[in-house]
């Protein structure tokens, strides 16, 4: 009777998971500006090769695949270019989650490669020692390193982003809608490069919108808290603490901080800012996200494999790709325009305006004129 | 009573209770396994984009996964894999010494949720220390060494301090080591946001994680590992876990020492009434504990290859919460929780093995991983119910009292474990077990009403 | 219509190993009580629960009121109207009594709400008619035993039974509960239900019932008239041979005093008044001495204060000449004091540990059973195995019989030999027979007698008065945490010692 019961209760389960699984998609693409016909949620996460093989992998970075973020971003990007192009695909989290050690990366990434993967995506910095012992291994295999770098190996394409222009962006949109008091809390403790490009950024927007209003703008600028890419009370109680101080909106710039900064934004009734993708749909007080085309990106490197071979080297998009931007669909803005916005993006996209891409953590250095860094 | 004759002597070794122990584990695991299958075949029949083929090698995965070899062609293969084999046995290390930590502390009456702080003060413990010395250029066996005792020395005081409640203040331990699990999550989140030292800011901004161990040298040595299992993470710590399970089976069983303590958790009333230190029993056997989970962390970051993401205020490690069913399903054997531990860690590398050469997503493989543990935890069901069995087959055995009197203790076991916890929700229970028991069942305790025990209270 | 309500004949029911029930046969006849009478392990329990459905006997017939039936559980025999009384109650204890009564048989109203309103009627009608006197909306936790029973009773009585079981019922009861327990039965009788009576006390049977079935090792041995048998010879049929009822000993020749207890103030758990409150005597060497009292009034934490269980908060206790007022509980073992302790689960016995491991519970330690902390199993396996021949403790599987699964009596002689085998100057025991049928208490009395004939010093606790009044050289009567008189077992009767024990007569006043 009792296993009868644990039975009925697994298969509810089941039926529970496997109706997410169904889900047909009446919610499109959101935020990538690439039109699909077809939305992500409309392509099953997993797809069964007749003789076991995938030719299109994935490992992902920490957390789980369905992360809202980095990795579920980067896996639409590969189920859409498989999909359209009738590949098989697979994804691979390394054993024991967070826990992972890059030997567990290793052995995702090997299973991956003797499973038949022709190619294979890998999101996250972390996976870089890994990556760099797997790939010598399996010289015929595209390795695709997604916020990565040149590692100078033949078959490891790093992919990488001009953050700074997206950050530049979120800084200009800031100040054009009237915010003076602005702030930016970053992860990775001030050492993580992305990071790091995104604030610079932010901060020359900024400036060259205040410039531009014939104003002058305060910021706060941190790395306090934010070393792991998480939330945490202490990280809330300081944003609340600025935004009790004067500070109108946030730049959240780091995985999970923007809970925190989203909980201290609704109290105090000020803004904030999203980052990597559009997580305007996670809280009411975000009025736009400085973002990074992942899913398009990650379709044009395996385009570039399927076409041209092995890729090597390193990819950096940015505002020419169009893998950079603002969600003008979904942001909040209200003084500064659509139009406006697409008049900036041409400027940086044809090199008129250049943002400096150099990885200075503390802007305060840098002698933006109308930027006042304030403690 | 009509008293048989004496039967030929000594009970069969086949049938003696701890071979039934064994049996019992086995039906629950085979148990578990069908269920898990059964659960494959469901959900590939739901499933549109599973087919048959796939279907059966779910189920093939489930019972043998860790012997995959992956593919051959376009057919699965099974063989020896010494990496999938070797991470097993290295996975099972903070397994098996947790487990032991709990089984350790039940053995003592105690219900040992605080493995998990516990746990997280032997990582603060080993990495610090090895990490310190490591840098000081100290002989590396002499830094293994210290980073090892300072790991499990803090995991004993931590563990202590429940202990120290329970004993002085009579407060349950359940609540107080819960307590200290989230003061340890805490600490040790402090202890490593406060010291940038110990962050690994060398690769590319990966300073959520602590710097591993074998980047100062600072490892447990393979011991033959590499030799038996190539390629895999497993090291010497494996051996050094056997060898305290092997120490803490010799320390309850056969020292005045595990005799005190086993007669503290039996029946802390009559081990006081025979001038044992009752107090003092308590706060060793809770400080024990808290070296054996301890160890299990030091074992696991003095691999050196395991990366500690500090920031773990908000999370405690499973590893602390895994020993209570490795425990459980080893019934509280410090011999069987090592072959429980790798039991446990075997499930996984089957649940990795599904997920990454079917199409089974991470989701199934855990709800079968959950399924199996649950009903090992079954096994205390089938050995009542086995020797139940076994004593009706042996006919002639010599037994003044009536074989249920027994099942009546067996059942006990079983329902004490069960009601471990809920006992420490509702707090100290004044009344024995048995007593409960004894209220709840009508059956159990017909017969042994017939030891007409008098004045009750 | 048959002459009996209930007739078991015949029955035999076997358990892995042993013949429980051997061919017995057991007619109950309508308005009766009918005693079974049984040592330990005899069969009685075993009957009873073929009886009330609880096990199925492979062979004989059950007949109600001459038509054969079949009970397959419990609620068969409910509602063939049968109703039990078990020895360990049924009860919840965070349930009222109200609430416990009507467990299982429960009214219920439009929509499952219960109808207590006519569920309190009735059993307050009930209570009323039989004189169960009881607050129905106590908790059960907050009453005593003997109001547990009664609500058992009450349960029955609830349920319309009208052959009520009692297994065991007064090894609970206070002396005056007892009485009252014999009132009741006496007045379910004469209302036409009929009683079954399970017991091994004799006084009990001479006093309440009508007939008297025996049984011995399973076995039947015969029904008799009470009115026609008497103690000696019922005890006879009991075990099986000639027992002796009277405690046979020379007169004592006490020595030096071994243990002076002066001014011992106990505070207790339960009340804010002090359970025992300055209590000063001394115990000789050679001689029993006996705390007689009725029980709850103070006898537990005095000896719990002398042996260190539980702290004094005033006083001065030395033990041959050694102040151990302080001292820890193995100080005071090692100073020469062995226990044979009330509680034998309690305190006696670690009940998951074997017989042996149990043997040597106050002895592990000492360097004939253990080395460098490891402990000598061959030498733990050589004393247990003399101590439980010397001392005939019987149990399944011997020295490695999990102390659980022995039956109560050789539980108490396990305790008794360990005890009496470290050969301690001073004795304390704590009713050592508690619970015990007539064979195992006549070997426990030779025993402590033997004690004090070594020259020990023996101090005895016993709620018993047959003991009390037998087995002492001396007597000191306990009320409410005070000795309230000293008298000499030779020149006392029990209903001057009942005068002491009720607080009716005092010695220190008298002299006023």
């Amino acid at each position: 009777m009792k296993k009868l019961l644990a039975l009925l209760l697994c298969l509810a389960m089941v039926f529970t998971f496997a109706a997410c699984g169904g889900n047909s998609g009446s919610s499109e693409g959101e935020g990538e500006s690439e039109p699909a016909a077809v939305s992500f949620d409309d392509i099953d996460d997993n797809c069964e090769s007749a003789d076991g093989t995938y030719q299109i992998a994935m490992v992902t970075d920490v957390g789980q695949l369905k992360d809202g973020s980095f990795n579920q971003f980067t896996w639409n990007g590969v189920k859409m270019y498989a999909y359209e192009n009738g590949k098989t695909y697979k994804y691979y989290q390394p054993a024991n989650g967070s826990s992972a050690t890059d030997d567990d990366r290793i052995k995702a990434m090997t299973d991956a490669c003797e499973a038949g993967a022709e190619v294979l995506v890998t999101p996250g910095f972390l996976q870089d020692t890994a990556l760099e012992a797997v790939a010598p291994q399996y010289p015929d295999v595209q390795f695709v390193f997604i916020d990565g770098w040149d590692t100078g190996l033949d078959n490891i394409l790093g992919v990488s982003y001009q953050e700074e222009q997206a950050g530049y962006l979120a800084g200009y949109a800031a100040v054009m809608e009237g915010y003076t008091k602005l702030g930016f809390s970053g992860g990775g403790g001030g050492s993580n490069p992305a990071c790091i490009r995104y604030g610079y950024g932010y901060a020359q927007g900024a400036n060259a919108a205040a410039e531009a209003k014939g104003v002058d703008v305060e910021m706060r600028y941190s790395w306090e808290y934010g070393s792991s890419f998480s939330a945490s009370d202490d990280l809330q109680a300081m944003l609340a603490g600025w935004f009790n101080a004067g500070t109108e909106v946030c730049f959240m710039c780091g995985g999970t901080m923007f809970n925190s900064g989203a909980a201290a934004a609704e109290a105090a009734d000020a803004a904030i800012i999203g980052v990597d993708v559009d997580q305007s749909n996670q809280s009411d007080a975000v009025v736009t996200s400085a973002m990074k085309g992942l899913a398009q990106s990650v379709m044009v490197a395996l385009d570039n494999f399927y076409t041209n071979g092995l890729q090597s080297g390193s990819l950096v998009l940015g505002a020419a790709d169009d893998a950079v931007g603002l969600p003008v669909d979904t942001w909040s803005l209200q003084n500064w325009s659509v139009d406006e916005y697409n008049a900036l993006f041409e400027q940086i996209k044809s090199g008129e305006i250049v943002v400096d891409n150099s990885e200075v953590a503390d802007p305060s250095t840098a002698g933006l004129e109308h930027v006042t860094f304030v403690k | 009573m009509p008293r048989l004759e004496p039967g030929t002597g000594k009970t069969k070794w086949y049938k003696t209770d701890g071979a039934v122990a064994v049996y019992s584990a086995l039906i629950s695991i085979l148990i578990g396994m069908a269920v898990g299958a059964i659960i494959v075949v469901v959900v590939g029949l739901l499933k549109s984009n599973i087919t048959p083929a796939g279907i059966w090698e779910g189920v093939r995965l489930v019972f043998l996964g860790v012997f995959s070899t992956g593919r051959n062609g376009s057919a699965l293969s099974f063989g020896f894999n010494a990496v999938n084999l070797g991470n097993m046995l290295f996975r099972a290390v903070p397994l098996i010494m947790t487990g032991l930590s709990v089984a350790v502390a039940f053995k003592t009456g105690l219900f040992n949720i605080g493995a998990a702080g516990q746990y997280l003060m032997g990582t603060m413990g080993t990495l610090t220390v090895g990490l310190w010395l490591g840098w000081a250029g100290v002989p590396t066996f002499v830094a293994w060494l210290c980073a090892f005792l300072a790991g499990v020395i803090l995991g004993g005081l931590w563990g202590a301090i429940p202990g120290l409640f329970k004993a002085f203040l009579n407060i349950n331990e359940v609540i107080t080591c819960i307590m200290t699990n989230w003061i340890a999550a805490n600490l040790v989140t402090w202890w490593f946001d406060a010291h940038e030292a110990f962050k690994n800011s060398a690769e590319g901004g990966k300073v959520g994680y602590i710097i591993p161990l074998k980047n100062v040298g600072v490892v447990t040595p393979k011991m033959l590992m590499n030799v038996i299992f190539p390629g895999s993470q497993a090291n010497g710590g494996f051996w050094i876990a056997v060898i305290i399970a092997i120490a803490m089976w010799v320390m309850m069983t056969k020292t005045t020492f595990g005799y005190e303590l086993r007669a503290c958790g039996s029946n802390r009333h009559a081990a006081k009434y025979a001038g044992i230190n009752d107090k003092k029993n308590i706060i060793l056997s809770m400080a024990i504990a808290g070296c054996l989970a301890a160890a299990g962390a030091s074992l696991y970051y003095l691999s050196g290859n395991t990366e500690f993401y500090w920031s773990t205020y908000q999370k405690l490690p499973a590893e602390g919460f895994n020993g209570i069913p490795v425990a459980l399903l080893a019934a509280n054997h410090p011999i069987g929780v090592i072959f429980s531990g790798i039991f446990m860690s075997m499930l996984n590398i089957s649940g990795l093995q599904l997920k990454y050469l079917t199409a089974y997503n991470e989701y199934i493989s855990d709800i079968i991983i959950a399924v199996i543990v649950y009903l090992s935890a079954f096994s205390m069901l089938f050995k009542t119910v086995l020797s139940k069995k076994i004593r009706k087959g042996t006919g002639g055995n010599v037994n003044d009292e009536p074989a249920p009197a027994e099942n009546k203790g067996a059942a006990g076991a079983a329902v004490s474990q069960a009601a471990a916890t809920a006992e420490a929700v509702s707090g100290p229970a004044e009344s024995s077990l048995e007593e409960a028991i004894d209220k709840i069942g009508e059956s159990p305790d017909i017969v042994s009403a017939e030891t007409e025990e008098g004045g009750e209270k | 219509m048959s002459e009996y309500v209930i007739e078991m004949n015949h029955i035999r029911k076997e358990f892995p190993g042993i013949v429980a029930n051997d061919d017995i046969t057991l007619q109950l006849k309508k308005g009766e009580i009918h005693a079974l009478l049984g040592e330990n392990g005899a069969g009685k329990s075993t009957l009873m629960s073929v009886l009330f459905g609880l096990y199925q006997p492979e062979a004989g017939e059950i007949k109600k009121d001459g038509k054969v039936v079949k009970i397959d559980n419990p609620n068969d025999a409910t509602a063939l109207g049968i109703g039990m009384v078990h020895q360990h109650f049924k009860l919840i204890d965070v349930f009222t009594v109200l609430d416990n009564i009507i467990l299982g048989a429960e009214t219920t109203g439009a929509l499952g709400f219960l109808k207590k309103k006519e569920a309190r009627e009735k059993v307050i009608a009930l209570s009323e008619k039989y004189g169960l006197k009881v607050d129905v909306d106590a908790k059960v936790e907050d009453i005593t035993v003997g109001r547990q029973q009664r609500v058992e009773i009450l349960k029955m009585l609830y349920r319309d039974n009208d052959i009520l079981i009692f297994d065991e019922p007064t090894a609970v009861l206070t002396p005056q509960e007892i009485d009252e327990l014999m009132e009741i039965m006496r007045g379910f009788a004469k209302e036409g239900k009929s009683i079954l009576f399970i017991t091994h006390k004799l006084n009990e049977i001479m006093a309440v019932s009508d007939r008297v079935t025996v049984l011995r090792k399973g076995k039947y041995v015969g029904t008799v008239n009470t009115k026609d048998t008497n103690k000696q010879e019922l005890s006879n049929m009991m075990v099986g041979r000639p027992v002796q009822l009277e405690i046979h000993k020379k007169p004592a020749e006490p020595k030096e005093t071994v243990l002076k207890v002066e001014g011992l103030t106990v505070p207790s758990k339960i009340h804010k008044n002090n359970a025992v409150n300055n209590v000063s005597f001394e115990v000789h060497a050679g001689e029993i001495l006996c705390i007689a009292g009725i029980d709850g009034n103070g006898q537990t934490e005095l000896i719990y204060g002398i042996t260190g269980l539980e702290k004094a908060s005033a006083g001065k206790i030395t033990l041959l000449g050694h102040d151990i007022s302080n001292a820890s509980i193995r100080k005071r073992a090692m100073t020469g004091m062995s226990h044979i302790p009330e509680d034998r689960h309690k305190h006696g016995l670690v009940l998951g540990y074997t017989l042996e491991q149990n043997l040597v519970l106050q002895k592990y330690r000492e360097p004939r059973f253990q080395n460098h902390g490891f402990i000598k199993f061959d030498e733990v396996r050589k004393y247990s195995e003399k101590l439980i021949k010397d001392f005939d403790v019987r149990s399944g599987q011997g020295p490695i019989t999990i102390a659980r699964s022995m039956s109560g009596g050789n539980q108490q002689k396990a305790i008794i030999a360990r005890e009496l085998d470290r050969d301690e100057p001073l004795l304390v025991a704590v009713q050592p027979t508690r619970g015990l049928d007539v064979g195992a208490i006549e070997h426990i009395h030779a025993q402590i007698v033997n004690e004090r004939d070594k020259g020990h010093a023996v101090l005895l606790v016993s709620l018993e008065l047959d003991e009390v009044l037998g087995l002492s050289d001396r007597i000191l009567v306990i009320y409410e945490g005070e000795i309230v008189g000293e008298v000499d077992p030779k020149q006392t009767t029990p209903e001057e010692l009942g005068l002491y024990m009720s607080g009716a007569k005092r010695q220190g006043k008298e002299a006023e």
